[in-house]
């Protein structure tokens, strides 16, 4: 069989264990949501941060590249068309414009077709050996001579310099038609843009960024500045540049070594080359993180605080009930206290409905007990009344027949004694007498009795004068009597000396008075089975009258009193009756009456 | 009843010390950069140019504050001593230390070891301890280029141009510091790469701090073939080319810097040896940082690869993209 034991948990802590969990889930869903929305946003706020500062770069460098473009123009409609170029004006215009743009150009130089330099600034001499016609930059310009060329980062390999350095470089090349010495023939415009102008622009926005970066490539991809440059030349950093470059303007998402990043790639106008930035959509920046301790204390803070509100009100609810509960079990316990009325309209209702129902259990368990003492008092008046008519009945033929045999003086005596059985019998009603008349009831009955039985027995009587004026129940020694005689000695011959003892006395607050015959006595069964209130059982004679007075005694006194007997075949029987010692006074008999089994 | 209030204490209390670590997080999240002191002679010389913007690089990277040191010449391993004492004060967690001449360096640095992680670059400790006629590698961590395959490399490189045999030709070498590690290392591999190839070792000299190689030079026997191992002799030697009285001398050397080969592109030496300075400044900042970010790392040698150009080579995409390392 399967029991199920379940822990019992009081109210209080129920509704604190609901509120307690309600109130962590609640929280943690609010702390995670807005985590999540402020994580969205500032994302969101990245992207466009991201787009404002490529759109603002791709603006700087498309500034920087036109104003590139329109040196080139200048140069070549205004001095190289214009002038020729043998000519010393010539070179005093193409100084003046290096020297107005030198910070930002690295030379300007003037190729005719077959790479022999014609001009260059600043003046300096040229590498031996340089091979101007492998160069990609002069290749662009004499294949594609309607454009001009923005060539990739590169060393440049034209000149010396006085301080043995390289110079970084992006050329900006075209087809130029020029006038040497009156002829006119087709020659190439080499503008060499300090690479460092690109760069600044871009290392500016690469500072502090998050993870963030921007780079540069043209159209093909090739990367015109990376942070990481060195490292992707070292194939230590990926950059997928090559697809990038084939991106349409937008924003767009990709994949690297298991990152994932959000790109915004934009367009440089005329060259084709993109502005890409780069945002790792995973990578969780200062910021972000801050932001993510500032929710986790907030959510804490605020389960700290919802928790102890929640001890309040959980107390609040339970308090009345726990104090309700509480007064219901003293009650439980034998306590009488007043049962707890108090919190909300509902408890105060119920403490009323249970105070109401125990007020009307009370009322009702001391109607049963009044009940069941009525009851009691009517069984015992019942067994009371089962002895008169039967006594009466043989006592009045007696009398018959002692007035149709003229003896009156017996007859008197006869009356007389039996109106002293009757008075006491009676007794106003009562139960409780004093023993002197129950004695004296003895006696009117044995007087009575013995006229009946002609003398053939004799009567003793042993009584210790000082229980005389205690408690007993009336009529509890004639039945006793009756048994003595009827199944004693009223058979027994006058020689035989059949003899009946009545003794009284006083033990320890007990009073013990026995009835003793020497007639012919029980067997040891029947002795055991007599004062047993059981139909079953045969009774030798009339034990019934000997369970009457056993169990009126033990209704009045209690179960410890009543009747003992003690018998022998043809030796005799003693019936002895055990009473409490109860003075015999107003008080007592008034308690008694009451039908309280006497408590001492 | 009681227990419900102790388990409402105790609950409130959890919550609060976790709330205040969370908060304290929110003021005081930034982790404290690990401060990496850099000590190389010269500090402020365009040789390191590459080497520094390796070190930059993953000090960005790793989010490592770098200290490099403002130094001259460091002479001998005293000065390189009271040096990193005074990093010491600085409360550095960790040296990149380029070793300085003698052999008293290596006991020095040893100790050092014991107290803060240390990454030698460029030219490992001196030790006495030598075997098959080269100083045995100090026990520290390096982070450099085998500077005995350097050596033997422009060996190979003198060799090649020749057919392999120098018979009778005469070769001069320029060293670099004496006492140095580096330096008998090149010169150790120059001398073995060259052994059976005939060549006549006409003379060898150091280069020093204190002395110029020029006027040395101009007292010394004319030779065929001059190896110079060290950058600064190597620049100094190709700026005053027209001062050399026999130009007939054919120039190899080993450098480090971007001038070494513009020299080259000049036509001022045959070959140059160089080693990826980039690659040595991002290696021991990545090896410290490993070191510095767990306790049980133990930190691993690194040999820095070495390039060998020739003038025809540095337009190269491929040169152009280990000459950006120097921008």
């Amino acid at each position: 069989m399967n029991i199920k034991t379940r822990k019992n948990y009081d109210i209080q802590t129920i509704i604190m264990s609901v509120l307690t969990l309600l109130t962590i889930v609640s929280s943690i869903a609010m702390g995670l949501l807005l985590y999540t929305r402020y994580e969205k946003a500032m994302k969101q706020a990245e992207i466009e941060a991201a787009d404002t500062l490529i759109t603002s770069t791709v603006y700087s460098v498309e500034h920087y590249l036109l104003n590139m473009r329109q040196i080139s123009n200048t140069i070549s409609y205004n001095v190289i068309q214009e002038q020729d170029v043998s000519s010393r004006e010539f070179n005093q215009e193409l100084s003046l414009f290096y020297e107005m743009n030198k910070d930002k150009l690295q030379s300007i130089a003037l190729y005719d077709n077959n790479g022999k330099l014609i001009a260059a600034e600043p003046v300096t001499s040229q590498k031996e050996n340089v091979d101007v016609l492998t160069q990609n930059w002069f290749t662009s310009a004499t294949e594609e001579i309607e454009n001009m060329h923005f060539s990739t980062p590169h060393i440049q390999n034209l000149f010396r310099d006085d301080a043995s350095r390289y110079h970084w470089v992006v050329s900006l090349s075209r087809s130029v038609d020029i006038i040497d010495g009156g002829t006119p023939r087709n020659g190439v415009l080499l503008i060499d843009m300090k690479y460092s102008g690109i760069l600044d622009m871009l290392e500016k926005i690469n500072r502090d960024n998050n993870g963030q970066y921007y780079y540069l490539c043209d159209s093909d991809g090739h990367i015109i500045y990376h942070p990481h440059t060195v490292e992707i030349n070292r194939g230590t950093f990926i950059e997928n540049n090559e697809e990038v470059a084939s991106y349409e303007d937008g924003i767009y998402e990709d994949r690297i070594n298991g990152e994932n990043r959000k790109l915004i790639i934009s367009t440089i106008s005329y060259t084709g080359w993109k502005i890409v930035g780069v945002i790792p959509i995973d990578a969780k920046n200062e910021t972000l993180i801050r932001f993510r301790y500032y929710i986790i204390t907030i959510v804490i803070i605020l389960i700290m605080m919802i928790l102890f509100v929640n001890k309040i009100v959980s107390k609040k609810i339970s308090s009345p009930i726990l104090k309700l509960d509480d007064s219901v079990k003293a009650y439980e316990a034998g306590e009488k206290p007043s049962i707890y009325i108090g919190g909300s309209s509902e408890i105060r209702h119920l403490g009323r409905s249970v105070q109401k129902s125990y007020e009307q259990i009370e009322a009702l368990m001391k109607e049963i007990v009044e009940q069941q003492n009525e009851r009691r008092k009517s069984e015992l008046d019942a067994l009371q009344s089962q002895i008169n008519p039967h006594f009466l009945y043989n006592t009045l033929e007696s009398i018959t027949w002692m007035i149709e045999g003229h003896r009156n003086e017996d007859a008197v005596f006869m009356i007389s004694e039996l109106a002293k059985l009757f008075r006491i019998s009676l007794s106003k009603g009562k139960t409780i007498i004093s023993i002197e008349d129950e004695l004296q009831h003895c006696r009117s009955y044995m007087n009575i009795q013995k006229h009946r039985y002609k003398e053939r027995f004799a009567i003793e009587y042993d009584i210790d004068s000082e229980i005389l004026t205690y408690c007993t129940v009336k009529l509890i020694l004639q039945p006793i009597l009756e048994n003595a005689i009827y199944y004693g000695v009223g058979d027994m011959d006058e020689d035989e000396d059949a003899r009946i003892i009545v003794s009284g006395v006083i033990e320890d607050k007990d009073i013990y008075i026995s009835v003793e015959d020497n007639g012919l006595g029980m067997r040891e069964e029947d002795v055991k089975n007599i004062l047993v209130d059981n139909q079953k059982v045969p009774k030798h004679g009339s034990g019934v009258g000997l369970i009457n007075v056993h169990t009126r005694i033990q209704l009045m006194f209690g179960e410890e009193y009543g009747l003992l007997v003690e018998s022998e075949a043809d030796v005799g029987t003693k019936v002895t009756v055990h009473l409490p010692a109860v003075p015999y006074n107003k008080e007592n008999c008034e308690e008694l009456e009451k039908s309280k089994i006497w408590k001492g | 009843m009681k227990k419900n209030k102790l388990t409402f204490l105790i609950a409130e209390i959890l919550l609060a010390a976790i709330a205040i670590f969370f908060a304290s997080r929110i003021f005081f999240s930034e982790k404290p950069q690990k401060r990496v002191a850099v000590i190389i002679d010269n500090s402020g010389d365009e040789k390191w140019n590459a080497f520094v913007n390796g070190l930059k690089q993953a000090a960005d990277t790793y989010n490592i504050h770098l200290i490099i040191c403002n130094t001259d010449e460091i002479e001998n391993g005293t000065e390189e001593k009271n040096l990193i004492n005074e990093q010491l004060d600085n409360d550095i967690d960790a040296f990149i230390i380029q070793a300085a001449p003698g052999y008293d360096v290596h006991q020095m640095l040893t100790e050092l070891a014991d107290q803060k992680p240390v990454i030698l670059v460029a030219n490992d400790a001196l030790t006495e301890n030598i075997v098959e006629n080269i100083h045995a590698a100090s026990t520290l961590t390096k982070v450099m280029p085998d500077n005995y395959k350097m050596g033997y490399e422009l060996g190979e490189e003198i060799l090649k141009d020749n057919g392999a045999s120098l018979n009778g030709k005469t070769l001069g070498i320029v060293g670099g510091l004496l006492e140095t590690d580096c330096t008998m290392k090149r010169q150790q591999g120059l001398k073995d790469a060259l052994a059976d190839s005939g060549c006549v070792i006409s003379w060898e000299i150091n280069a020093g701090y204190d002395n110029n190689v020029m006027d040395i030079l101009k007292w010394k026997a004319e030779v065929d073939y001059l190896a110079v191992l060290d950058n600064e002799a190597l620049v100094q030697l190709c700026e005053r080319e027209q001062s050399i009285a026999n130009n007939d001398t054919l120039v190899y050397g080993i450098g480090t810097s971007i001038k070494s080969v513009y020299y080259l592109d000049e036509g001022r030496m045959e070959c140059l040896v160089m080693a990826d300075a980039y690659g040595m400044g991002y290696d021991s900042v990545d090896e410290i940082a490993k070191v510095l970010k767990g306790s049980v790392y133990k930190p691993d040698d690194h040999v820095i690869d070495t390039v060998v150009l020739r003038k025809e080579d540095i337009f190269t995409e491929e040169t152009q993209k280990f000459l950006y390392t120097y921008e």
